[in-house]
């Protein structure tokens, strides 16, 4: 089995009051291995993001265990290990016309992280070489967030992310502001570092079409739990949960044919009879999970020895 | 074809920013039918949006049109000067569904209130309780269940889809005869984004509307248009029917633009992505605007625009390429793959 970086078990996370918690995640579980890019895919509200932010600990987890690289992070942990998380593991954010601070220059923003550790010459090297490897230019460091496009803002995001050395980045949404031509660049630049750097991402997003391209494995996440978790492939040429189905069929495909003759499936949760039947994370092919309860979990296999 | 409902001829806009002069749109003629579905698509500053603004008279104060005409039932809208000639367009012949529902609803107001206010100012003919009814009747065309109650609520009630319903609510109220829709669906979530897009397109064949839409992802029109105008610094490059656009296109930048589209990607390869920026419009473009991004560009598109050259009746495309001296190019990979996607689906 391939080396597990980042593994996340029964995790939860509520907000709200303790008596009457609202349910963010609940109860998911899954590995990411070194190397990978894993997807995590799901409409607004079903809880990707806050996965997300309880790994790199902005969010505090109500239970369960998030292990990286051996070591639990979630919850209470030592001073040095919180650094060390802080370091190994950085995010890159949705929006670059709101995650970067407006009053402060490029070279600020990009070694705040290192703020404390270097002397200034040293940080201006950090900055200098962080801004190329995202393809920008070193004289940027002295100019503000405002006076950049959309796409090169997402680059200061990067590399403000990447000055700190990660092993792990968590990537929410970072192309869903950007424009069709300039997603291609950063997509093309998130890949090159992944190749150059061996880092492990995170990549939360809406979009299946992004994710077909970039990620290894997809999980499909819908109302805080996940309903089915494979290789990108198999997700794409089996889906099984009748959620991932709907969310296949509203992908936009760039062909005025299927388009036209597209029936969009609507999902709809009252379908599942859950009540006495439980459902529960079966494997139904190598490395394909579904969420599922006996009865669907017959249909499903029915459906995957079924050739189409 | 059938007949011209908006006809925009030889169009300039220019904007006076900071005593510099931005040439935003340059001599762009259009026919838009009666009827159909057409899709502006372009990157961002490739001026669709105030392309479209100029059928409004929405336009900042400092943008001026500066020659051309716009032609809408006898009327010149490039001649207006006064908010009161506008306001006999706006609303009530073309409305517009703005891009992102979470600022184009007042906060302070009922969701109700706003719908009515649109209803009032342009159908003055209403009474109150015509107008309250005419109001319902239109949150549940744009598919809101319990519109009584949902009218009493205010828009952080809602969520980003049914606040999109809203908005579009609110532009087919006074059942204009043109709606256009700018990004209706680039806030909102892929799920989502079908649902709305649907609605737009019922709403469009019922109350015989016709349809502009603007985006810069070419993989949500091919649903909803009839026709795709591809712009590209101030100026369309290319205009077909959908078909022709996605199987046969011509225009380098609209290769480029297919090309870069995730979908069509290979997984482990490159995406295409456009190297370079867009025209800097501030400086007097000369040429074909789009040359010094294009590996295909010939020596006269840095000297000449190119004109339209037509391939069929319905499709254009201003590009040297298709002058019968240029030299025969392949479009890339990802368009031949379309294409072949179409001889597919054809037989």
């Amino acid at each position: 089995m391939a080396d597990v970086l980042l593994s996340v078990k029964d995790l939860s996370v509520h907000f709200g009051k303790k008596r009457r918690p609202f349910v963010a995640v609940n109860r998911v579980s899954f590995d990411i291995y070194r190397g990978e890019t894993f997807g995590l895919v799901g409409e607004s509200g079903s809880g990707k993001t806050t996965i997300g932010r309880a790994i790199i600990r902005v969010v505090p987890s109500a239970g369960g265990d998030i292990v990286f690289d051996g070591k639990k992070i979630n919850g209470k942990i030592s001073k040095e290990l919180d650094r060390e998380v802080t370091n190994r593991i950085q995010m890159i954010f949705q929006d670059p016309m709101a995650s970067l601070n407006e009053r402060a220059k490029v070279s600020y923003i990009v070694s705040e992280g290192i703020y404390r550790r270097f002397d200034r010459q040293e940080r201006a090297l950090r900055v200098e070489k962080a801004l190329r490897e995202v393809g920008l230019l070193p004289e940027f460091a002295g100019r503000f967030p405002h006076e950049f496009s959309g796409g090169q803002r997402q680059r200061i995001g990067i590399a403000r992310a990447l000055i700190m050395q990660p092993d792990f980045i968590v990537a929410d949404e970072p192309i869903s502001a950007l424009d069709v031509s300039i997603r291609a660049q950063v997509l093309n630049l998130l890949s090159d570092l992944q190749k150059e750097r061996k880092l492990t991402y995170l990549f939360i997003s809406h979009d299946l079409s992004v994710m077909r391209f970039i990620c290894d494995r997809i999980a499909v996440i819908h109302k805080g739990v996940i309903v089915e978790l494979a290789q990108t492939e198999q997700l794409f040429s089996h889906p099984l949960h009748p959620y991932t189905r709907a969310l296949l069929s509203a992908v936009p495909m760039p062909d005025p044919n299927t388009e036209k003759h597209k029936v969009p499936v609507v999902y709809d949760p009252s379908m599942h009879h859950y009540e006495t039947d439980k459902p529960v994370w079966t494997e139904i092919e190598l490395g394909h999970f579904v969420y599922a309860n006996e009865t669907e979990r017959k249909e499903y296999e029915e459906a995957f020895n079924t050739p189409r | 074809m059938s007949e011209t409902i908006l006809s925009v001829r030889n169009l300039d806009l220019k904007f006076d920013l900071r005593g510099r002069t931005l040439h935003a749109i340059r001599d762009v003629s259009l026919d838009v039918y009666k009827g159909e579905s057409l899709a502006i698509v372009g990157e961002s500053g490739s001026g669709k949006s105030v392309f479209t603004k100029c059928f409004m008279g929405l336009n900042d104060i400092n943008g001026r049109i500066t020659g051309g005409e716009i032609l809408y039932g006898g009327m010149n809208l490039a001649a207006f000067k006064t908010e009161k000639e506008w306001l006999r367009i706006r609303g009530r012949e073309i409305a517009m569904v703005m891009q992102d529902p979470m600022t184009s609803l007042n906060p302070l107001k009922t969701v109700g209130a706003q719908i009515l206010e649109a209803i009032r100012l342009h159908q003055s003919e209403l009474d109150k309780a015509q107008a309250h009814k005419a109001m319902l009747d239109i949150l549940s065309d744009v598919g809101i269940s319990e519109p009584e109650k949902r009218a009493r609520q205010y828009p952080h009630e809602f969520s980003g889809g049914m606040r999109q319903r809203v908005v579009i609510a609110i532009a087919v109220a006074c059942k204009p005869k043109i709606l256009i829709c700018d990004e209706p669906t680039t806030a909102l979530d892929v799920t989502i984004q079908a649902q709305i897009l649907k609605l737009i397109k019922d709403l469009v064949r019922e109350h015989d509307m016709t349809a502009i839409y603007i985006t810069h992802d070419l993989g949500v029109v091919a649903n909803v248009a009839q026709r795709i105008a591809v712009m590209y610094g101030g100026d369309i490059v290319e205009i077909g029917t959908c078909e022709e656009i996605f199987y046969d296109p011509r225009h380098p930048y609209t290769w480029a633009l297919l090309s870069s589209l995730p979908q069509l990607g290979i997984k482990g390869e490159k995406l295409f992505s456009i190297q370079g920026t867009p025209p800097n419009l501030f400086t007097e473009i000369k040429g074909d605007a789009f040359a010094p991004r294009n590996p295909y560009a010939l020596k006269i598109d840095y000297e000449k625009r190119p004109p339209f050259f037509e391939i069929t009746p319905t499709h254009k495309a201003r590009t040297w390429l298709l002058d019968p001296r240029a030299p025969k190019i392949e479009p890339p990979e990802a368009v031949r793959k379309l294409s072949r996607m179409e001889a597919l689906s054809n037989g």
